[in-house]
């Protein structure tokens, strides 16, 4: 019962946001629509999350939390049945046709989907309380938030020791304390249901995103990847926020190869926005904001249209206000850049052990990453030279946009590890995984969508 | 004939991956930590602890046995372990490391309590709620 519960929680949210980017992005093709769904999970709860931030600023009530869902889902089914001739969800416009080879890979996937669901249910089961994470960073704040009431900045107090990280940004922390209220009591049921909403959002995002660019096949393949790669499946009952941040690289990524094909500038506005719930996720997300400000400015050089720039900053600017505020005015100093004992810069960045042991750590964990028992990025690359590139002409720019944004992230990703003031090698081992798997569904996506697909292959 | 294959071998090869995960993780299937998980444990262990402290304490000081003791004579992992479900149960009370609070929780083997003892002043109120763990307070 509880762990329905936990799921009926933030079921308002994520209808909602569904409903509202529907509204937002009209058209109901089936892809479009499983992209939609996979979309509105995040979005709807990362503004159920910030709106219960501004409704506890301001008003100072706990409570607040399923008022906020009721009425962005109120809203979203107004919107929906006052555009339902317009903009209808159902039925599909295309006739559904399954060729014999995606009847196969559908079963394939079906069977996967299960083992996953039981695997979830193992780890859910047995970890209750979620990972290391869990319950020093996002649970424990949410405690913080749940039982101090109205003293819930307490959360942010300087006195808190730094291991804590009571600067971390609060999207996880906030929709956990909020369906606690909601619940009336402290259901870990509710942080796992939210971990295995993100999870599925996950799939139905790469999955819709790699059929409208590709094949239903190719999606199919793309979706058995994500779920073979154990992590995943093992990151959702961990309650921790990597999961949540790898799910808003994956939608700005998709966001912007979108844009780039289809030329709607609201992509670029979810882009914005999307961007910006990664940084009220984790700290990470705050570089991730930099990369994609960098692609954005990129892709509006490359087609020379500058106003692109106005559409993202629209969709940036509420949660990065939310943000800022959060940042200068809550959150205490991070532990990265508050410890004053540390050597200085020049010496940490002059420092080429560092950059050995970085280098070797991040060629280790990528090849080995996945708590697979073998190399799924072996595997990867092999599959890649037999079935080749195929990627479309006219997406170049896109192609080069999206992995920009990784690359960027990807190599802050280093800078922060030579300047870390703690032990490298503990700083190392505690967290380059968890890193690695934030860009790794993003990572899937561009390789899915550059590849020869499965008709075509066996058309031929 | 190759690339396709290479498909059949992703889509099964995943097959077998996640499959393979279930296995191992439900070999590891233990029901008694549903509600009996380390964590839960030691919410549990803490609740009397929590339950004895006045309401108005806003941050209690924690002493540790790598508070005390030199290298090698504790696990680091387990003292950081500790501290850090201790934070958990008690939220929203502020944990310190050190003894300069009011009210401090001891987390010591026998060893280190008797050191840490040593250099205390008389008339301190000490709790035992077992396990090694000890509610302090000093007048």
């Amino acid at each position: 019962m509880s762990i329905l519960l936990g799921f009926l929680v933030y079921l308002p949210s994520v209808l909602a946001g569904g409903l509202l980017i529907h509204q937002l992005w009209p058209g109901n093709q089936s892809a479009r629509l499983l992209i939609k769904l996979g979309l509105g999970t995040g979005l709807g709860l990362g503004l159920t999350s910030m709106l219960y931030f501004l409704s506890l600023l301001i008003f100072n009530v706990q409570s607040g939390f399923l008022v906020i869902q009721l009425i962005l889902l109120a809203l979203g089914l107004a919107l929906a049945w006052t555009n339902r001739l317009q903009n209808p969800i159902f039925p599909f416009p295309e006739k559904i046709t399954v060729t014999r080879l995606q009847k196969l890979l559908l079963s394939a996937f079906g069977l996967l989907i299960v083992i996953s669901i039981g695997s979830y249910f193992v780890h859910a089961l047995m970890n209750p309380h979620g990972g290391f994470d869990a319950w020093m960073i996002y649970n424990r704040t949410a405690r913080f938030f749940y039982r101090g009431g109205a003293d819930w900045l307490t959360a942010f107090s300087p006195q808190i020791y730094w291991q804590f990280h009571a600067d971390y940004p609060l999207f996880l922390s906030l929709n956990v304390a909020g369906a606690w209220n909601t619940l009336g009591s402290e259901s870990m049921r509710a942080p796992q249901a939210h971990g295995a909403y993100m999870l599925f959002g996950i799939i139905f995002l790469l999955m819709g995103a790699v059929a409208f660019t590709r094949t239903t096949g190719q999606s199919l393949l793309a979706g058995l990847v994500l779920l073979g790669t154990p992590v995943f499946v093992y990151e959702g009952p961990r309650e921790a926020a990597d999961l949540t941040l790898s799910f808003f690289v994956l939608a700005t990524v998709i966001l912007f190869f979108l844009y780039q094909r289809k030329q709607k500038p609201i992509l670029v506005t979810l882009a914005g926005f999307a961007s910006g719930l990664a940084a009220w996720t984790k700290n990470e997300g705050l570089l991730f904001v930099l990369a994609v400000c960098l692609a954005c400015a990129f892709i509006a050089f490359q087609l020379r249209n500058l106003k692109i720039l106005i559409p993202f900053g629209l969709g940036l600017a509420f949660p990065g206000a939310v943000i800022l505020y959060f940042k200068l005015f809550l959150a205490p100093s991070n532990d990265l850049f508050a410890n004053t004992n540390q050597p200085s810069l020049l010496q940490l960045l002059t420092d080429m052990d560092r950059y050995r042991l970085i280098f070797s750590e991040f060629i280790d964990h990528i090849v080995w990453f996945g708590r697979s028992h073998i190399s799924i990025l072996a595997l990867l690359l092999v599959y890649m030279l037999i079935v080749r590139l195929a990627p479309r002409a006219s997406d170049h720019t896109a192609y080069l946009a999206c992995a920009s944004i990784l690359a960027v992230q990807f190599f802050g990703y280093f800078a922060i590890y030579l300047v870390t003031p703690h032990d490298l090698d503990w700083h190392l081992r505690t967290s380059l995984g968890r890193l690695i798997m934030q860009l790794y569904p993003a990572a899937l996506f561009l390789f899915f969508a550059s590849l020869s697909d499965p008709e075509t292959v066996f058309a031929k | 004939m190759l690339k396709k294959l290479a498909i059949i071998v992703l889509a099964l090869g995943s097959i077998v991956l996640g499959a393979w995960h279930l296995v191992e993780y439900a070999l590891k299937w233990n029901p008694e930590f549903i509600a009996n998980d380390m964590i839960s444990s030691w919410d549990k262990r803490m609740a009397d602890l929590r339950a004895d402290l006045p309401a108005d304490v806003k941050t209690i000081g924690y002493v540790g046995n790598w508070d005390i003791l030199p290298d090698g004579d504790y696990i680091y992992a387990d003292e950081e372990t500790e501290f850090v479900l201790t934070q958990y149960a008690l939220s929203p009370v502020i944990i310190e490391r050190g003894d300069d609070e009011e009210w401090v929780i001891l987390n010591l083997s026998p060893k280190a309590y008797d050191i840490w003892i040593q250099s205390q002043p008389q008339g301190m109120k000490i709790t035992d709620y077992g396990l090694r763990i000890f509610l302090v307070h000093k007048p």
